[in-house]
């Protein structure tokens, strides 16, 4: 009677844990089997001396130790129950209070950094679109609405780039804003993107590369007059990978002075305070990849309504494409002479056959500006290749999947 | 006096009940479980740790987990299983912090037969001198023999033979199945009596 399977079905016999077929067959064993009969009585005498010698009578001070610390837990209770009572609130409401503040705090956690940015893009879009259409002057460029809050540096910068404008020579505002800035240290690799023979009036170099923690830290270095056309070029430069992006974007031929804003690669730049959106990509002033613009198409069809629930698209309606460049930079000044230079291109854009040309001004309070227009198809390529000339990377395909206008955006935030 | 025992068990309140007057506000009727419980819950602590000081520690915290936790009680097992999970999940506990304490101090936590002899008391003091030494001795043949089990076949020789559990609830309480249940007590059993040996309490 060693077996192990013998003595799990006596076991169970004895507990009374067997199927009624085999209760009987254990119980004729146990009858038959003086073998069997020993191991279970033996199982049998074990299992009533531990029933009856493991009952222990607990000592008397228990019972006064458990209740004494039941009354002391109840007194708490019965404490923070008067309290809130006093104060007209129920327990149970203060509960689910305190669940309820709890799950707001965490949606807020979890939700806000990001709504933050998605609202304050859905308000500069409004405002955006709430804005006059601008006058242009006799120039062809667009004029700027007056800044509510501008500071007298900006606007000693912005008098003097009029009036050079003006009078088609244009002085060096990097000069003025050089004179208010602190003293620069000398660039220690800076790439300018230089305008072709033909230099066109405008020129927006940019490259900053917000993406990854690396940054880049910005600095305004050496700024050189020059008759023959106004450069602005920054370049930026990924610290491990030297990686350098630019873009540049042309406008018109003209006499100014060039400002090269260069990202030392070297330096620690200081974190960007905000996020570059997931769907921006790093490189700067670079056209968005097909799937952005498809996917900002897809948008605009969807706004337009030109496609129904069913993907049916109907062919009536002008399918608009949207290309949007994003820039993110620390440095006020850089922002100052990009916008002004982006609003050389973007009047530059429009003499190349732009339907419409809006743009936002910027002050010290306001980081972020759009210039946004919109463009026949057959124009895009034309601008393409005036990109591609000045050293911009470019990305997009040149299909435009049928599209009659081409939006073209450049945002560009600042952050202090 | 047998009616009359018969009358109580009758009129006794069954655990839901007492359960169910707890949950509408009636702290009474947690003494009246607590009374029904007490001394099953204090052997089982003093039978799984052999030392009286740490047993009554622990059906201390048992209760009055109990106590915190009954409100949650949804009643899908019975309170007496439910309470006994308590009891074994501090049992395990507390056996797990004293071998953590004694590995730093590189000591063996087990009780020896030694000390549960010194810690086990007798069942009755109102017995005749000589049936309450015997009992006694038997008392702490029984327990030293259970020392010597495992902790996983000392809980379930517990659970059956002394709780009075069946297999479906023995499962509930150490989160095992039923043919688990089966065969570790077989084994548990066998080990039984193996350390028991020839003695006769």
């Amino acid at each position: 009677m060693d077996s192990f399977f013998a003595i799990e079905r006596l076991s169970a016999f004895l507990d009374e844990e067997l199927p009624p077929a085999e209760m009987t067959a254990v119980r004729t064993a146990i009858a038959e089997n003086p073998e069997v009969r020993e191991a279970y009585e033996a199982l049998k005498r074990n299992r009533q001396w531990i029933a009856e010698h493991i009952d222990t009578a607990p000592p008397d001070t228990l019972r006064e130790r458990v209740f004494a610390e039941l009354s002391a837990l109840e007194s708490v209770k019965e404490h923070e129950r008067s309290f809130w009572s006093s104060l007209g609130i129920s327990w149970s409401t203060l509960r689910i209070g305190f669940a309820t503040a709890s799950v707001a705090l965490l949606a807020y956690i979890i939700i806000v950094p990001d709504a933050t940015l998605l609202l304050y893009q859905a308000e500069q879009t409004a405002e955006f679109a709430r804005a006059p259409a601008p006058e242009t002057d006799a120039h062809g460029l667009t004029k700027e609405p007056q800044r509510a809050t501008e500071s007298p540096a900006m606007a000693q910068v912005d008098r003097s780039l009029k009036e050079a404008t003006e009078s088609e020579t244009l002085p060096t505002p990097s000069a003025e804003i050089a004179t208010e800035s602190q003293p620069v240290p000398p660039p220690q690799r800076q790439q300018t993107v230089s305008a072709p023979n033909a230099a066109p009036t405008g020129v927006v170099a940019n490259a900053v590369n917000a993406k990854g923690d690396a940054g880049s830290a910005d600095q305004l270095s050496g700024i050189e007059p020059q008759a023959a056309a106004q450069r602005t070029a920054m370049s930026a430069t990924r610290g491990a990978k030297r990686a350098t992006a630019n873009d540049a974007l042309s406008g018109s031929g003209g006499s100014g002075s060039a400002a090269a804003i260069s990202f030392a690669a070297d330096e620690a730049p200081p974190p960007l305070p905000f996020e570059e959106p997931p769907e921006s990509k790093s490189m700067a002033l670079g056209f968005a990849s097909d799937e952005d613009s498809t996917d900002a198409m897809a948008t605009a069809r969807a706004t337009s309504g030109s496609a129904d629930s069913t993907g049916a698209t109907r062919q009536a309606m002008p399918v608009l494409k949207v290309v949007t460049y994003r820039v993110y930079t620390t440095d006020i000044n850089a922002v100052l002479q990009l916008r002004d230079t982006v609003e050389g291109v973007g009047s530059q854009l429009r003499s190349v056959g732009g339907g419409s040309f809006t743009s936002r001004t910027l002050s010290s309070e306001d980081n972020f500006v759009r210039i946004q227009t919109h463009l026949p198809t057959n124009q895009v390529q034309t601008v393409l290749n005036q990109l591609e000339a000045l050293g911009a990377t470019t990305r997009v395909s040149g299909e435009y999947g049928g599209a009659e206008e081409v939006q073209l955006r450049i945002e560009m935030y600042y952050q202090p | 006096m047998f009616f009359s025992v018969l009358l109580a068990a009758f009129r006794a309140p069954a655990d839901a009940e007492l359960v169910r007057r707890f949950k509408s506000g009636d702290t009474q009727a947690f003494g009246l479980l607590y009374d029904r419980y007490e001394r099953r819950i204090y052997s089982q602590c003093i039978a799984m740790l052999g030392n009286a000081e740490t047993a009554e520690e622990i059906a201390q915290e048992v209760f009055v987990a109990a106590y915190k936790g009954l409100a949650k009680f949804r009643g899908d097992a019975r309170f007496s299983t439910w309470l006994m999970t308590i009891t074994i999940n501090r049992c395990k506990n507390r056996r797990l912090k004293a071998h953590r304490r004694s590995e730093q101090r590189h000591e063996s936590i087990d009780p020896s037969p030694d000390d549960e002899k010194a810690t086990f008391q007798p069942v009755s003091t109102l017995d005749a001198p000589d049936a309450a030494t015997h009992r006694r001795q038997a008392a702490d043949q029984v327990r030293a023999a259970l020392v010597q089990l495992s902790e996983e076949h000392r809980e379930i020789i517990l659970l059956r033979d002394f709780q009075d559990l069946d297999y479906p609830e023995i499962g509930e309480v150490l989160g095992i199945a039923r043919g688990t249940v089966k065969s570790r007590l077989s084994r548990a059993r066998t080990e039984l009596r193996k350390a028991l040996g020839n003695q006769k309490p």
